[in-house]
């Protein structure tokens, strides 16, 4: 807080004169050493174009920048550079890599865990920081198949601006990449910051910043096509690229539009049909303004696979079974689809106000909607295929079982969900007179969100550097029920069958909306649960930058308001006085310090520390007791908190760079909610943990070894430790309200934080050929992830009237590791240049031993057996990687 | 211009490739294929019964039965159950499926083939089903489709039999049955307790009772049970010799007058707890006291310090109802011993001013004529219908008076006072 006081009263002294420094950076092919010419780079908030032999010179002011170049044919570059004296140089030799953008790899991390049971199963958008360094690399490209999560943080820990506004979705904390999928090309070109290390247009975040930068002015001029064939997610993208560049009229256009699809991607009875566009334009007015509007959106729709038991799998005879489709006419048929568009408008000013000072300020508005679809029945048989009571293992008797098993086994009918059968169940109903007994619903959450991110950066002078700014954001979204199919019934009525079946008799409970009870809905109509979530918070914040001969070092501080509430739109009858209308409006006051130094022991050896402490708001989705039907907060709601140290080894050699970090990060207060069918009590469930403590230590490090102008060597390894500190409470609230709320005390305390393999290694090498031929090859190891696990298996009740030493107790608490495993990548490509156009094959294979066996994540059912205290009899579901898995693709510039 | 059409031409060509192929498609409802059959029955429901030998029996023959779906497991009265009745019987199907209804429904036409399949039965009613412990089962779910079949569309369902309690015979097991001009005896009750399948009764107007039986899970358990009178219709079904009659829901009430008066029972007094009665000693140490042993008021004179003088008072009864008609008393009586100083010790009687409490001998009591136990007999013998019409308009209070001549042997004798009712029409 001093330190931001600090800062707002240095502000105003900007008749200082600041020091400047020249950049003379030089651009080399790795395997020629011959100049690159015409490579666009990215200064700070400069553009800069190399001349023909590969120079350019630039001159600022004192202070850190990040490098970036991102060169079709190369690999993207992206360097800290200092400027300290007044001459610096910066000799860059570029990795050679035809074409790869990364397409078909970030896609798997947007996976279909989240919604069915524990694992959040968020993607973190580790490609957004990859850059240069070997261990980044690894963590977004050889380690995403195992869902690895750099030192296992969640998506919320780091955050994401495009164009410097803020993609952060407040009420999820959930990674926003699919808001942008598709536009590889424009979402190329990122300022990232790792950890507590400090950006200039943001506070940041504990696992990093990253902003997008997709200005049309700061978009290489460009005219490309380009198509690739997979068999991951989906199997064609299509994409095309338009640029300008900044004109010499001022002016700077880029477009972009892709499309990515597949009638069924790797897992059986998954399509995919993915959009994606992008427009900017961009205005230079004079030498201090500029200003620019982007728009850009991402409407895609893809069927979902689900996570099933092993005793599934192994009867269907494959890991990627998936119990969510079925035939329909000859077509394949899921019953979850994910539909989402969230179109984004981001305007920008660039406000050079004097040599010293610079205002950059983001104006975005955002409005759509992402909607979960499927199947929902009433007094009907289970429309599941995995349902478990159709399993031979709920059969009893061992010939029974032998029964269910042949048909499983042998009956593909028995494997899959049977549209016919529900078709016709629905025609029976209707011709009786009656109701729906099966639809599809989708589950929607129709986003707004506006906001404003305004900062300055400001050069104090030789050794100082400010900036700061505020930051607010407004994020409201309506969430509720739709029908989306009505399966050939005339309508559905709106009440909820549990209560009904727990209330005999009772009129008022089961209305889901008691200003419209017994209504019959039809395709279109919202029902169930309707409420709108707002959330507002303003931060403001500052940083100063300190540079010395030997030392640097940064001390940055915000503070932030927010402020979050819950709006019932429907009168629901378990709450009738405490569901319609506004909740109390719960605000949060919020801080974060962050400092840190770097020791320059000589060019190459360097050392850096930091530490950061800060206190966030609880997310709005996790502090309502049973948010869909009821305006009642958890009890005792309050902030989290975190702090996190880490200390690096960096060495910058001509053959050798490779950097070693340790780092130790502690969450202090976080809460979670679970919102989840309960088969026990068969009523929808709500439980949110709080007071979750949890820490995260390890050993990070990355190696590159040119062993000769054409041959590298890289390695690159984690080792974590991620475990929960404490024994938070669980608060649980029945939807059906059959059972009062309760809480109880969970016993997870050095449990292991799941969803990501807490040991990973790589080891690989990259080969460039003369002729512009690109090879390269690399092993993955995983090890050390956890299942997530059932809070109720880890409670005093799970495990009563069993005597100490029971050796039941273990086999209840105990936390399933997924076994370790690994696999084996390789990418070739080659380039050409044909009349001064480039075209560019690039090859990948992921997975090429085909292991299936490797477990990337899943979570015990929500569901246990307090009476036997049998385990097995609700397993845990898994997700397995997929198989061997190719990308090719061709790139065209024309 | 032509450096713009030409651009355009491409953006324009560009924008084919992207829209060009379709994935996701709408689905249509598809049409409906009405079930058919292309095999016929080769014998009937009744036939099949009748070659139930009375222990489990698998069916080994190519036997093909057809029948309609008179009840299934819809309001959950049935559970994993269908009946199928075709027109010489009708049986219970155990399938072990859930909410079979949906595709079973009333008046849908199945055949069944039931090589494979089993006979068994359960409290003397017969059932077709499976295997399971060496016991009757339910077909499994995998294979009820190989069995099972339907025809055609759900037609209507197949008229009841209409008959009466006293004609009920085990030809009608498992047949939809209609039974007229009936009342249930448990007005006000629900019609099954939370805890358990549960008995009612209904009852004609000759007095004829059938056990209803209703299952807790039923949708409509927690409903009362209507006054008025009406027909029943139901599935028959037996229990160990005891006919039970099931209804598949409140629908099988049928032109129910709920206002139609019916015989009530005012008061029904068991004893099986302690109602505390009105109690009151106008000589004696010995009392009138609820014994827990026989579940029963009872006093006996022997041992007290005074020959004795005992009212035992019910609590108040209302006769007061409008419409009420024929109100009856009747309880029944045991006694052992004989006192020599009575002709008979114990006297039942009537009053319409006791205040409900205190001394009951200064209000005005009227002796009613009852038949009781003879003296030593140790045989409960019922009063006998007393009519009470002549106290219609009036709250009422019924009173027992014990005397004994003595406190010893041969002037005392013992008197017990069970099942206490009085009823009406109303």
């Amino acid at each position: 807080m001093r330190i931001l006081i600090l800062i707002l009263v240095l502000l105003p002294l900007s008749g200082l004169y600041a020091q400047e420094g020249n950049l003379h950076i030089s651009v080399k092919d790795p395997v020629t050493m011959d100049g690159l010419s015409n490579i666009i780079i990215l200064v700070g908030d400069q553009r800069l174009t190399t001349d023909d032999g590969g120079q350019v010179s630039a001159t600022l002011p004192y202070g850190t920048y990040n490098v970036i170049i991102n060169q079709d044919m190369y690999a993207p570059y992206s360097e800290e550079v200092l400027i300290d004296k007044p001459e610096v140089d910066l000799a860059i030799i570029l990795d050679r890599q035809a074409g790869s953008d990364g397409g078909g790899i970030v896609e798997i991390e947007l996976s279909d865990e989240d919604l069915d049971g524990g694992d959040n199963g968020q993607g973190v958008n580790s490609l957004l920081h990859a850059s240069k360094d070997p261990f980044t690399n690894a963590a977004a490209f050889s380690w995403s198949a195992a869902r690895f999560r750099a030192r296992g943080y969640d998506s919320w820990h780091s955050s994401t601006y495009f164009n410097g506004f803020s993609m952060d979705n407040l009420e999820t904390g959930y990674g926003s990449y699919s808001d942008y999928g598709g536009l590889n090309r424009i979402v190329r070109y990122k300022d990232s910051y790792e950890s507590n290390k400090p950006a200039p247009y943001s506070f940041g975040n504990i696992g990093g910043v990253t902003n997008i930068m997709s200005r049309a002015s700061q978009i290489r001029k460009q005219n490309q096509i380009s198509y690739a064939a997979t068999n991951r997610m989906y199997n064609n993208r299509l994409m095309y690229t338009f640029a300008s560049g900044l004109q010499a009229n001022g002016w700077a256009y880029a477009f972009s539009i892709s499309r990515r699809w597949a009638e069924e991607g790797y897992v059986p009875g998954t399509n995919y049909d993915a959009y994606a566009y992008f427009a900017s334009v961009e205005r230079k007015l004079n030498e201090n303004h500029m200003v620019g509007l982007s728009i850009f959106g991402a409407p895609h729709s893809r069927a979902k696979m689900g996570a099933s038991t092993q005793e599934a799998y192994d009867l269907a005879g494959t890991n990627y079974y998936n119990p969510y489709w079925g035939f329909q006419d000859g077509k394949i048929r899921n019953s979850r689809i994910r539909k989402a568009h969230k179109p984004y408008a981001i305007l920008n000013h660039s406000w050079k106000v004097n040599e010293t000072t610079k205002i950059h300020t983001s104006i975005g508005f955002m409005k759509g909607r992402y909607g979960n679809t499927r199947l929902n029945w009433y007094d009907a048989p289970d429309p599941r295929p995995d349902y478990y009571r159709y399993l031979p293992s709920y059969q009893d008797d061992p010939y029974i079982a032998s029964l269910v098993e042949d048909y499983w086994q042998n009956d593909v009918g028995a494997r899959q969900i049977d549209w016919n059968r529900i078709y016709e169940i629905n025609y029976l109903s209707k011709l009786a007179g009656n109701g729906a007994n099966y639809i599809i619903e989708e589950d929607r959450i129709d986003e707004t969100k506006y906001g404003i991110n305004s900062y300055f950066t400001k050069d104090g002078g030789e050794h100082l550097q400010l900036s700061g700014g505020v930051d607010f954001l407004s994020h409201n979204s309506q969430r509720f029920k739709v029908v989306e199919d009505l399966l050939g019934a005339n309508y559905w009525v709106d009440i909820d069958q549990f209560a009904e079946r727990d209330f005999p008799g009772d009129e008022d409970i089961l209305q889901n909306d008691m200003q419209n009870p017994d209504r019959q809905v039809v395709e279109g109509d919202i029902f169930g649960y309707n409420y709108n979530f707002h959330t507002n918070r303003a931060k403001l914040w500052g940083l100063g930058r300190f540079y010395y001969p030997k030392v640097d070092f940064f001390t940055s501080a915000y503070v932030s308001g927010s402020q979050l509430w819950r709006e019932g739109l429907f009168q629901n009858g378990r709450y009738p006085d405490n569901s319609l209308g506004d909740s109390e409006k719960k605000t949060f006051l919020n801080i974060g310090v962050k400092a840190g130094v770097t020791y320059k022991y000589t060019g190459k050896h360097y050392f850096d520390v930091n530490a950061a402490y800060y206190t966030a708001p609880p997310m709005i989705t996790n502090v309502f007791m049973a948010p869909r039907i009821s305006n009642k907060f958890v009890p005792g709601i309050e902030s989290s908190s975190g702090f996190s140290g880490e200390i690096s080894y960096i060495y910058k050699g001509e053959r050798i760079s490779g950097r070693v970090s340790a780092y130790q990060t502690q969450f202090f207060n976080e809460s979670d909610l679970f919102g989840f069918y309960h088969d026990e009590y068969r009523t929808y469930v709500y439980m949110t943990m709080t007071d979750i403590d949890r820490m995260h230590q390890g050993v990070e490090a990355g190696v590159e070894v040119k062993a000769t102008k054409t041959l590298s060597v890289v390695a690159a390894g984690n080792l974590g430790n991620y475990r929960y500190m404490s024994r938070p409470t669980a608060y649980i609230s029945f939807d059906n309200l059959s059972q009062p709320d309760t809480s109880e005390l969970i016993y997870q305390k050095y449990f292991f934080v799941p969803g990501t393999p807490q040991t990973t290694g790589m080891i690989g090498l990259k080969y460039f050929h003369p002729k512009y031929w690109f090879f390269s090859v690399n092993f993955n190891y995983f090890g050390d992830a956890y299942l997530a696990f059932n809070q109720e298996r880890r409670t005093q009740l799970a495990i009563e009237n069993l005597g100490p030493g029971d050796e039941l107790i273990d086999i209840i608490t105990a936390q399933e590791e997924i076994p370790g495993g690994y696999t084996l990548d390789a990418s070739i490509g080659k380039s050409w240049r044909i009349n001064g156009r480039t075209i560019a094959i690039n090859f990948m294979v992921n997975n090429i031993l085909d292991n299936k066996e490797l477990i990337t994540g899943g979570y015990e059912q929500r569901r246990f057996d307090f009476d036997t205290k049998d385990v097995d009899k609700f397993p845990p579901k898994y997700y397995y990687a997929f198989g061997r898995n190719f990308f090719a693709m061709i790139t065209i510039n024309l | 211009m032509k450096k713009h059409m030409k651009k355009l031409m491409f953006l324009a060509a560009i924008s084919a490739l992207f829209l060009g192929s379709c994935v996701q498609e709408d689905f249509d409802v598809p049409d409906i294929v009405i079930p058919e059959v292309d095999f016929d029955s080769n014998m009937s429901i009744a036939d099949l019964k009748a070659g139930y030998p009375g222990v489990l029996d698998s069916i080994g023959e190519d036997t093909i039965i057809q029948g309609i779906v008179i009840a299934n497991d819809e309001s959950g009265n049935f559970y994993k159950t269908i009946v199928i009745q075709d027109n010489t019987a009708g049986i219970e199907v155990k399938i072990d499926r859930y909410d079979m209804y949906t595709e079973f429904k009333v008046g849908q036409r199945v055949f069944i083939k039931c090589r494979g399949l089993y006979l068994g039965d359960y409290g003397g009613l017969v059932q077709l089903g499976y295997i399971y412990d060496n016991d009757i089962g339910r077909i499994p779910d995998v294979i009820a489709d190989d069995h099972i079949f339907r025809d055609s569309l759900p037609g209507a369902a197949p008229t009841p039999v209409t008959l009466t309690i006293p004609t009920l015979s085990p030809t009608y097991l498992s047949m939809l049955i209609r039974i007229d001009s009936v009342h249930f005896v448990e007005v006000g009750q629900t019609f099954s307790e939370s805890t358990g399948t549960t008995n009612r009764t209904i009852e004609d107007e000759y007095g004829n009772q059938l056990l209803l039986r209703t299952s807790n899970y039923a949708s409509f358990a927690a409903n009362d049970i209507p006054a008025g009178v009406g027909s029943v219709v139901g599935v028959l079904s037996i229990y160990n010799g005891d006919y039970q009659f099931y209804i598949r829901d409140l629908n099988d009430l049928v032109n129910w007058d709920y206002g139609a008066a019916t015989e009530q029972n005012i008061i029904f007094e068991t004893f099986d707890t302690d109602p505390s009665w009105t109690i009151f000693s106008a000589a004696s140490s010995e009392d009138w006291y609820w014994s827990s042993s026989y579940a029963c008021y009872a006093i006996s004179g022997f041992g007290g310090d005074a020959p004795s003088d005992d009212y035992l008072i019910s609590p108040a009864i209302d006769l007061s109802v409008s419409g009420i008609t024929d109100p009856i008393l009747n309880f029944r009586t045991w006694t052992k011993y004989t006192d020599g100083g009575f002709a008979q010790p114990i006297e039942v009687m009537i009053s319409t001013d006791y205040s409900g409490t205190g001394d009951p001998t200064t209000s005005t009591w009227t002796n009613l004529t009852a038949i009781w136990s003879p003296a030593n007999s140790e045989t409960w013998t019922s009063s006998g219908d007393i009519d009470l019409s002549a106290y219609i308009g009036s709250t009422v209070y019924i009173a027992f008076r014990y005397q004994s001549s003595g406190t010893g042997s041969g002037t005392t004798s013992n008197w017990e006072v069970d099942e206490f009712k009085v009823k009406a029409t109303m």
